[in-house]
């Protein structure tokens, strides 16, 4: 049985967009362009809004022809756009192999946050978690990530970028590295890398390259300190289990430059008592970090329930008593199944053939 | 708890044997003890990073056993179907928690996520409940004598697609044998090791069926 982290990569050998310098380099020389090409292509692709090779006009003819006869551009608008009350918007964006990827826009005050999607669907299958209902349909190339930034209408205004949309940022390793090496970068969209943060649910392996390879913050999907009770609601702790994460974050120096957060969805009576707030206290000790508490969301079926407001509030006053930072995520996108843990494209994805 | 070792140790195959069509078991030089139930990581290079197998060998074998679905345009699994014995592989140590508890327990595996279990009974160890084991083909029923052995009439193979109809099947899927049943304990314990479309269906139909989602335990796999 293979238990399968780190995907493989989606092919997109024939299209421009989502390809780092170093690609585009070797595109250049496999067409036996100057190796200078690359970074016109790069400026054209992430900082101009070009959509058309031929609009490349600092390329020579020759080497336009050359590009748009095996490659192309790869950006694709967003097809269906809903509104929240809340003014949240969430997007369905399709890819070239017809995925469907779902995108949340959330402006808040002088704020504005694209919350994108790694993967199409989940293989993570976290009990609460609408995405893991949907099942698994595929990775997305760093060039489907970066389409939801890219083609965003609100693109100007956002401040923030969070990969907490559909699917396992790490386990689609190589194509989320990618997808920040090129917002990061300053042959790409220049983007401070302070300006994004990748949740995951545990994948120590990914966090550590992560953490070697990106200087963008982190955040964990925590969820409950203690190893059975969240054996229960995630299956990842069976094998990447938290004390395991936690010892390894605590080896890691996290600078003023960069943070490490805990998300940790509220369920009742099951992760909202004061042994839970003893039990962070304890296990987060010596790593400077803050806790971002979040109302459930229900989903259909589900055994749990969320914990109310007055309780919210009194789980973060103890955790802040005790000098950890928490907060309450404001809930936003609700009406629209935006909103954390409900993005799903299920209803319109065709379901693959069961092995059972 | 430490930070956990995810250091690649070599090791040599000791026989490596398609058992179906896309499907190897293949057995490893034993390096370390495990617990029935954990898995490995196991790459061809140092290059390409580890993918996580479940053993199914037991505690006492003197090697260790893999059973994997040979994807074709995977990265790994086309490197190890060739292999030969005596040819070299890179292991980690074996962990994860996926383990046996003891108090009664009923399983439900599709096609290959049968190996925890497979490791758990040449472990010795013997559940009280019963296993319920889904595949679309009868070649994809892996250890089904040992399993018959085990189980007796509490041995359920569902069968999705085409299968032997001199066997004794369940004909259908094994949430549909699932959802029809009437005998679902909500009160036992119920591990379950597939892909995640196997698990999660499964567990809702558990939950629907009154199960609390306390004594669901889930192994996912690609």
């Amino acid at each position: 049985m293979k238990i399968c982290f780190m995907t493989q990569s989606p092919i997109t050998e024939n299209i421009l967009f989502g390809k780092t310098l170093e690609e585009l380099k070797g595109i250049a020389a496999s067409l036996n362009l100057p190796a200078f090409n690359a970074r016109i292509i790069a400026e054209w692709l992430y900082k101009k809004n070009v959509r058309d090779v031929h609009q490349m006009t600092n390329l020579s003819k020759k080497a336009r022809e050359a590009l748009s006869k095996d490659y192309t551009m790869g950006m694709a608008d967003p097809v269906k756009e809903q509104k929240s009350a809340d003014g949240t918007k969430k997007y369905l964006y399709t890819s070239s192999s017809n995925k469907f990827i779902e995108t949340a826009y959330i402006p808040d005050r002088e704020r504005a946050t694209l919350c994108v999607s790694s993967q199409v669907g989940c293989k993570m299958g976290c009990l609460f978690c609408m995405t893991a209902r949907q099942g698994f349909q595929g990775n997305l190339s760093a060039g489907e990530i970066l389409n939801q930034f890219q083609s965003l209408p609100e693109k100007e205004t956002l401040t923030n970028i969070v990969y907490m949309g559909m699917g396992e940022p790490f386990d689609n390793l190589a194509e989320v590295l990618k997808s920040l090496e090129i917002l990061t970068s300053e042959w790409g969209y220049g983007m401070s890398a302070k300006r994004i943060t990748v949740s995951t649910i545990g994948v120590i392996p990914g966090i550590k390259e992560f953490l070697d390879k990106s200087n963008c913050h982190l955040a964990i999907s925590l969820h409950t300190p203690f190893n059975e009770e969240r054996r229960k609601l995630m299956p990842i702790e069976n094998v990447y289990p938290l004390d395991e994460v936690i010892a390894y974050l605590k080896t890691f120096e996290f600078t003023r430059q960069r943070r490490v957060s805990f998300e940790y969805i509220m369920f009742k009576g099951i992760n909202d008592t004061q042994r839970h707030v003893q039990e962070l206290n304890r296990i987060l000790n010596g790593i400077k970090c803050r806790i971002n508490l979040i109302k459930f969301h229900p989903i259909p079926g589900t055994q749990l329930k969320g914990s109310d407001a007055r309780t919210m509030e009194y789980f973060r006053d103890s955790l802040n008593a005790k000098g950890i930072i928490a907060t309450i995520r404001a809930s936003r996108g609700e009406d629209i199944y935006a909103a954390c843990g409900l993005l799903s494209t299920k209803e319109i994805v065709k379901p693959a053939a069961p092995d059972f | 708890m430490g930070t956990r070792d995810f250091t690649l140790h070599k090791t040599i195959i000791t026989d490596n044997t398609s058992i179906a069509p896309g499907v190897n078991l293949t057995r490893l030089e034993r390096k370390f003890d495990f617990i029935p139930g954990q898995v490995i990581g196991v790459t061809v290079s140092k290059d390409i990073p580890p993918r996580l197998y479940s053993l199914c060998s037991g505690t006492e074998d003197k090697e260790f056993e893999i059973l994997y679905n040979v994807v074709e345009s995977g990265l790994l699994t086309p490197r190890m179907e060739p292999l030969q014995p005596g040819e070299q592989v890179y292991i980690t140590e074996p962990f994860g928690s996926f383990t046996h508890v003891d108090c009664h327990v009923n399983w439900v595996a599709a096609g290959t996520g049968i190996a925890p279990f497979i490791s758990m009974l040449r472990s010795g160890i013997t559940p009280k409940g019963w296993m319920v084991y889904g595949a679309r083909k009868s070649e994809n029923f892996f250890f089904s004598q040992m399993l018959r052995s085990h189980f007796n009439e509490r041995f359920i193979a569902c069968c999705s697609g085409d299968c032997d109809a001199n066997d004794d099947f369940y004909k259908g899927r094994l949430t549909t044998y699932l959802s029809e049943a009437e005998d679902l304990k909500p009160g036992e314990m119920y591990y379950l090791c597939g892909s995640v479309d196997m698990v999660i269906q499964t567990r809702e139909i558990l939950m629907q069926k009154g199960v609390f989602y306390d004594n669901i335990r889930a192994e996912i796999y690609f």
